[in-house]
């Protein structure tokens, strides 16, 4: 057995953990708690993730307002309950555009952007990851150092110099997070890859005549898929709170396009005096970021606890 | 043979620190983006442009440019900055213990926090209490952190006025910032430190030591955190990415004077030799940490020396 | 985890808990070792009216050097510390001398007379031999690499500087030029002996300013001292002065509410409430001669068509804009410059809001639904990013639709030369308040807006070659109403200059063209 870096370790499989599940684990009432919460992670996560992906679809006709009309004469008026009009529920923006209306078509930006970072991502992760893992040898050699080499850059810097090169667009923000983010589910994939090798059915299915292709497509992926979904969710939690930190340093989706991160940039401006511009799209993203973690601890937490050690 | 594999990882981390340098050359030089058209505001004269250009040597063809970058890397020269108009070497080393500092700090209060909570979370699995901190830990990871530093700076600086709300130069100046960075930290450290630690409760050599007839707490102590350690200390490692992102955000709220901003402003401005003298930099503090934490991995655990 | 057994120790071996337990300690020490707060200096008795002067400002001077500097705002901390031969006065227009004591006409320049007695910060004085080599060094094809391209263009009329005395030198522009004086106004005056140093002088700046440099850190703060042998005596009124660089808004402004700092620049319209709602603070405003209008591309579809440029005139809502975005502070434009300044026309009118009519021009010019590229910086400019936001709602609602690029200036700036954008938002200023310094906005040669004008042209020539003032406003009030009435932009407002101050603070005052000094100021 070759000798692998801590990352590598850490990154398929813990060798700290004994060989076998862990039995008894403390009391009862304990474990049927955990099991509670998880599952009501998964639950709850799963459900407002819904609610959020409906919002997205529907937001011409779930929005009362258009996003994007401006009215100068109703610029920073408080949300309803606070001195304003019905007109503007959450308040209006320093252009006295509807702060609900924006938040509500922002779904959209946050949820094609880690939708499409994750997919793309994933895709480009898992087709490496598992070549690496199931061919090994020079192949594999060469695909690892690329992903060291991806993983020894300042991902962030890249992202920044990409986006402020390349100029800032929904199109090139998914670029963005497709390069940064790969390396992960490469790594999972050849990780989970490696292990599933040396089971039987795959040294069966090989007896039986079946093509790597064969094997690949229908025995490996579909088991590797389930890890690699838990992280893309905890994924899609953290492109969408750096699309926001991208939209904070003017390089996000270009105004005025409503998104998130657009709209805590501009409300920074006036944090004191008209608190609703940032607070209610900072609320969103919180909410939709936990949604996405508390659904892939939910799922992680259910499924395979042998995963609790990986990062 | 430990040596052997030692210069194979020396060999390793210099092509992967060659491969960064490349691709960002390239990343620079590729993408549309004149840094002489910056360095001129309005009512520059084409010839005047067209003068500074040749001087700086931009218009000479791609691989003789780059051949004239390694050929200075390999003497030490990162170039001067296009804008300042100083050696990059230079300015990043004066920037470099302002973001050490941030992130030091940084990193300490996380660790501080995260880590008896995820101890706590542990000891008392299933509790409310730890179902609680779980789920504040998550929620932290999900906030933003700029939002996070100006709402800190409004309610200590300006509301209550007991912090000061920029700069740096004095402890007080640390404080807002630190508290900041920490907090894109805490919620992943805590929950790590929980799993791992709970593994490692569920061991083999657990139960041996307990029925030993050892504390709970001395068996913990002695045994367990050693062991749940390891991924822990991977986590600090593998999130040396996510410290220096959040470092860059937090700069520029704080108008903390480190690389973050030095980084920010230099590609804002298509200073490519101060970039590339930064993403060097930030490539070499990775590979070097990175071998220090399989260092320290071998050290830690002695399964891993004979493997 | 209360019970601690005693480890047997190995001799010669420190555990892993000891060593983690003394860099902790280490680390610590090492951190308290720092002042919690910043110590306080003893008073001494001085000749200054106070001792220290803190100011935040949203820009870095970046290389204090004005012939290397890409900042223009940057010059007002410069000045600081190395003075021009003479500077503007914003009210009037009128040019006056400071490192040059008084100058004359000739027939292809200009001469200057400098001031006797005046020291540099080295104790060396002035002499004619420093302000040719400051000149010379700007032209020297061996200094391409570090000078300032904008600067060089504008010294490429000069094509000698002779010294005729200690005090006297002529400069040489080839024919002459009336406006070149006013250039001189940016330029801050070194010594000769800086020749040695070449870009590296910026490091630490020579110059005979009120003030001597201490320390410049990049992104953090500039801190100078008074330099006690200024010409001007009496000056300056403060013994240190530490420039606090603030680019976040929100963290300026904190840090002028919690007195960290007197005086910042740049103030949001929308937080002056803030600022006044404070017994001990207060906001200044100032028209500044910076014009922020819209500029259209020219020379190709639509906005060829003049009729399609004035339909956008109408088109925008500038006093909207003005009132709601700028809180009703500077001014809606009237003419091409302000008031102050020579060949002011007043016979023009700004063109109302109206975009009835603006359909019915576009329609009539058979573009009724129109899409382009516009752009727009963000950051550089009072709320420019709102401005943009605003500009496009308003063109949709007559039918011109945009692809939208809004980014940082220098970005922004590139796209501008290279043709990018079909309309763009930008602020000219006129630095050296004379309406030659307009003919890098509207000559042929050098139009970004791609605007073309042989009229214009020969009317900005003819400005520069007469030294009778009185013709010279003739020419310009006529040049004025053609550029005006040829609406290459969308005209919109001059740009205020809010600053928030501190009541203490005594002898300052804002300024029309953006500068910055506080070398007359104290804290009471």
């Amino acid at each position: 057995m070759t000798r692998r870096t801590l990352s590598q370790h850490a990154m398929s499989r813990s060798p700290v953990l004994s060989a076998r599940k862990p039995e008894g684990t403390g009391p009862r009432a304990a474990a049927i708690l955990t099991r509670l919460v998880s599952s009501r992670g998964v639950t709850w996560g799963g459900c407002t993730i819904m609610l959020i992906a409906l919002m997205a679809l529907l937001a011409p006709w779930v929005a009362p307002r258009d996003p994007y009309a401006s009215t100068l004469l109703a610029r920073l008026s408080p949300p309803a309950w606070g001195g304003g009009s019905a007109g503007y529920l959450l308040g209006s923006d320093e252009l006295g555009r509807d702060v609900l209306s924006r938040v509500i078509f922002g779904t959209r930006i946050s949820l094609l952007v880690g939708l499409f970072s994750v997919i793309g991502a994933g895709i480009v992760g898992l087709t490496l990851g598992v070549v690496a893992g199931f061919y090994g040898g020079v192949a594999d050699r060469i695909i690892m150092l690329f992903t060291d080499t991806m993983m020894a850059f300042p991902l962030v810097l890249l992202a920044l110099a990409i986006v402020a090169l390349l100029g800032p667009s929904l199109r090139n923000l998914v670029i963005v997070f497709i390069i940064t983010s790969w390396v992960l589910y490469a790594r999972m994939s050849r990780g989970a890859t490696l292990e599933l090798r040396e089971r039987e059915f795959v040294a069966a299915s090989r007896a039986l005549g079946a093509s790597d292709l064969r094997l690949l497509v229908r025995h490996v992926v579909p088991n590797v898929l389930g890890p690699l979904l838990i992280v893309a969710s905890f994924g899609i939690a953290q492109i969408i709170t750096t699309e926001a930190a991208l939209g904070f340093l003017g390089l996000g989706v270009p105004p005025p396009v409503p998104s998130w991160g657009n709209m805590l940039a501009d409300g920074r401006e006036y944090v004191d005096t008209a608190w609703w511009i940032s607070v209610f799209p900072g609320l969103a993203l919180m909410i939709t970021a936990a949604a996405f973690n508390f659904f892939g601890n939910g799922v992680r937490d259910l499924t395979d606890p042998r995963l609790r050690n990986v990062v | 043979m430990k040596g052997g594999s030692l210069l194979w990882r020396l060999l390793h981390a210099a092509i992967v620190l060659c491969g960064v340098l490349t691709v960002v050359f390239l990343l620079l030089r590729l993408t549309p983006g004149d840094p002489v058209l910056l360095m001129v505001s309005p009512d520059a004269p084409r010839s005047a442009v067209v003068a500074l250009r040749h001087a700086l040597g931009f218009d000479q063809p791609l691989p003789v440019q780059f051949a004239d970058y390694f050929a200075h890397l390999l003497r030490g020269d990162l170039g001067t900055s296009l804008r300042q108009h100083r050696p990059v070497s230079t300015l990043i080393l004066s920037r470099l213990p302002a973001t050490f500092e941030l992130a030091g700090s940084g990193m300490l209060l996380a660790v501080i926090v995260a880590v008896p909570l995820g101890v706590f979370g542990a000891i008392r699995r299933g509790s409310m209490m730890d179902v609680l901190t779980r789920t504040l830990a998550l929620l932290a990871q999900s906030l933003p952190t700029f939002w996070m530093g100006i709402l800190l700076i409004i309610v200590f600086a300006v509301h209550w006025r007991v912090l000061p709300t920029s700069g740096r130069g004095t402890v007080a100046q640390l404080v807002l910032p630190s508290v900041t960075l920490s907090f894109t930290m805490i919620g992943l450290l805590a929950q790590v430190t929980r799993t791992a630690l709970l593994e490692v409760l569920d061991a083999d050599y657990m139960r041996t030591g307990r029925a030993k007839g050892l504390s709970n707490a001395i068996v913990l102590l002695r045994h367990g955190l050693r062991n749940a350690l390891i991924p822990v200390i991977t986590l600090v490692g593998l999130q040396i990415g996510t410290l220096l992102g959040g470092a860059i955000i937090t700069e520029s709220v704080f108008s903390w004077p480190g690389i973050g901003l030095l980084a920010i402003n230099a590609i804002d401005q298509r200073d490519y030799p101060l970039v590339q003298g930064v993403v060097a930099l930030a490539g070499v503090v990775f590979v070097v940490i990175n071998f220090l934490v399989d260092m320290s991995y071998t050290y830690l655990d002695p399964r891993v020396r004979y493997t | 985890m209360n019970v601690q057994a005693r480890k047997p120790r190995r001799s010669g071996v420190i555990g892993r808990r000891t060593l983690f337990k003394s860099a902790l300690l280490v680390g610590s020490g090492a951190l308290l070792a720092r002042p919690w707060i910043a110590p306080r200096r003893a008073r001494a008795a001085s000749a200054y009216q106070s001792e220290q002067l803190v100011v935040g400002i949203s820009t870095d001077p970046v290389i204090l050097d004005t012939r290397q500097s890409q900042n223009t705002t940057g010059v007002s901390q410069i000045d600081h510390i190395l003075e021009p031969l003479a500077l503007l006065n914003p009210d009037n227009g009128k040019l006056v001398g400071v490192l040059a004591e008084s100058w004359e006409p000739t027939s292809s320049g200009w001469r200057l007379h400098l001031r006797h007695g005046v020291k540099f910060h080295n104790g060396q004085e002035l002499a004619a031999e420093d302000v040719k080599y400051t000149l010379d060094s700007i032209v020297d094809p061996a200094n391409v690499k570090w000078v300032q391209p904008t600067i060089r263009g504008k010294m490429q009329r000069l094509v000698s500087v002779q010294v005729q005395d200690r005090y006297t030198c002529t400069l040489d522009t080839g024919g002459f030029s009336r406006a070149f004086l006013s250039t001189l106004t940016q330029l801050g005056i070194v010594p000769a002996s800086a020749a040695a140093q070449g870009a590296s002088f910026a490091q630490h700046p020579i110059g005979t300013g009120p003030y001597r440099y201490v320390e410049f850190v990049s992104g953090s703060h500039l801190t100078v001292e008074a330099n006690p042998d200024y010409w001007q005596k009496g000056l300056p009124k403060t013994r240190r002065l530490t420039f606090r660089i603030l680019p976040e808004n929100q963290t300026r402004l904190a840090a002028l509410e919690s007195g960290e700092v007197s005086y910042i620049d740049n103030v949001p319209p929308d937080a002056i409430a803030r600022i006044k709602g404070r017994a001990d603070l207060d906001v200044m405003t100032e028209t500044t001669s910076r014009f922020m209008h819209i500029q259209l591309l020219n020379d190709h579809k639509p906005f060829d068509n003049r009729n399609v440029r004035l339909a956008v005139n109408y088109a925008i809502d500038k006093y909207g804009i003005w009132r709601g975005i700028m809180g009703g502070l500077g001014e809606i434009t009237t003419a091409p410059w302000p008031s102050s300044m020579l060949g002011f026309n007043n016979q023009l009118k700004p063109f109302p809001y109206d975009p009835s009519r603006a359909k019915r021009l576009l329609d009539e010019a058979g573009v009724s639904s129109v899409h382009i590229k516009y752009g727009g910086p963000d950051g550089r400019y009072l709320n420019d990013k709102q401005v943009s936001e605003a500009v496009i709602t308003q063109l949709q609602a007559v039918g011109i639709t945009a692809d939208v690029d809004i980014r940082e200036f220098g970005a922004f700036f590139q796209n501008v030369f290279a043709h990018k954008y079909d309309a763009f938002l930008l602020g000219y200023s006129y630095a050296g308040l004379d309406p030659d310094n307009a003919r890098e906005f509207w000559s042929s040669k050098s139009s970004l807006a791609d605007y073309k004008n042989p009229d214009v042209d020969r009317l900005f020539a003819q400005g520069d070659a007469t030294s009778n003032l009185t013709e010279a406003a003739d020419i310009y009030r006529r040049l004025a109403a053609i550029v005006w009435n040829d609406v290459p932009y969308a005209w919109m407002y001059y740009q205020p200059n809010i600053s928030g101050v501190s009541r203490r603070l005594r002898g300052w005052a804002p300024r029309k063209d953006e500068l910055i000094y506080f070398t007359g100021a104290w804290l009471a």
